[in-house]
């Protein structure tokens, strides 16, 4: 339980840092002219900000790192915490989508006017953070994530099979299951040549009485003779 | 599971998110000057 809580709560700090960091790196770069040059055998003509590049590609990669680990602590936080996870895609474009509205009307250096080429970058940023995103804004989508109506308990340990909660409603929150009391095992079949599986007489029976409750629930049997039509298979 | 555990798993990711963006502005600002 612990766990979930500090994977979760470090998982879900990571992607946002890495955020931070892709949105903070971008504006530096946009701010020398929108492209930077770093290493190689060639003198570059500008040159990134100082660790920036390092910030920016571990961003992306220790950003999608702690969104994966999120998606595993989260899903043991019960409820539907995990789904906070689909917003990084939103807050990704719509962030760097902010950076290039911003400065394709305020370019940097001497530049004067609209940059026409960061404003088109802007709108497509905004078309695929913002389109996402209508999921979220729904009060009763948002509400489902984060103030679920049946938050769960998380996972006592790692060892406790995960199970998906319609299917833990049905089958482990119906109560503690009992064993079946089992049938004393028959004795063995006499070794006489070929017979057929010791089972078989009972999947008939099974696959008979079936038959008579779907005949039955169907109407083309009524009460009576359903039972006469059991007894009768019952007893052979 | 009630009220006050919803609060505390709000709390929990909005601390979360909180915290990762101050790291991650901090981390910035310490390493590119």
């Amino acid at each position: 339980m612990i766990r979930a809580y500090v994977g979760s709560f470090v998982s879900l700090a990571g992607v946002t840092a890495g955020l931070t960091w892709l949105y903070l790196g971008m504006r530096s770069v946009m701010e020398v002219g929108g492209a930077c040059a770093d290493g190689g055998p060639y003198v570059s003509a500008q040159p990134c900000p100082e660790g920036v590049p390092f910030l920016m590609v571990g961003g992306i990669f220790g950003g999608l790192i702690c969104l994966g680990l999120f998606m595993w602590f989260g899903s043991r936080l019960g409820g539907s915490y995990v789904g906070l996870a689909g917003l990084a895609w939103p807050a990704l474009f719509l962030s760097l989508g902010w950076n290039f509205f911003e400065f394709s009307f305020d370019p940097p250096g001497d530049e004067e006017g609209i940059v026409w080429g960061w404003l088109i970058c802007g709108v497509i940023f905004a078309l695929m953070g913002g389109l996402p995103l209508l999921y979220y804004v729904v009060p009763k989508n948002l509400m489902a994530i984060l103030w679920p109506a049946d938050p769960g308990s998380p996972r006592a340990s790692r060892d406790e099979p995960y199970v998906p909660r319609p299917i833990r409603s049905r089958i482990i929150d119906s109560g503690p299951l009992t064993p079946t009391p089992r049938a004393p095992a028959a004795p063995p079949p006499p070794a006489t040549g070929a017979s057929a599986p010791d089972d078989a007489p009972a999947d008939e029976l099974v696959d008979a009485l079936e038959r008579l409750a779907k005949l039955r629930a169907s109407g083309a049997l009524d009460a009576a003779e359903y039972e006469r039509a059991k007894k009768a298979v019952l007893d052979g | 599971m009630g009220d006050g555990r919803r609060l505390a798993n709000l709390l929990m990711l909005v601390a979360a998110i909180a915290a990762g963006i101050i790291f991650g502005v901090w981390v910035f600002e310490s390493v590119t000057g």
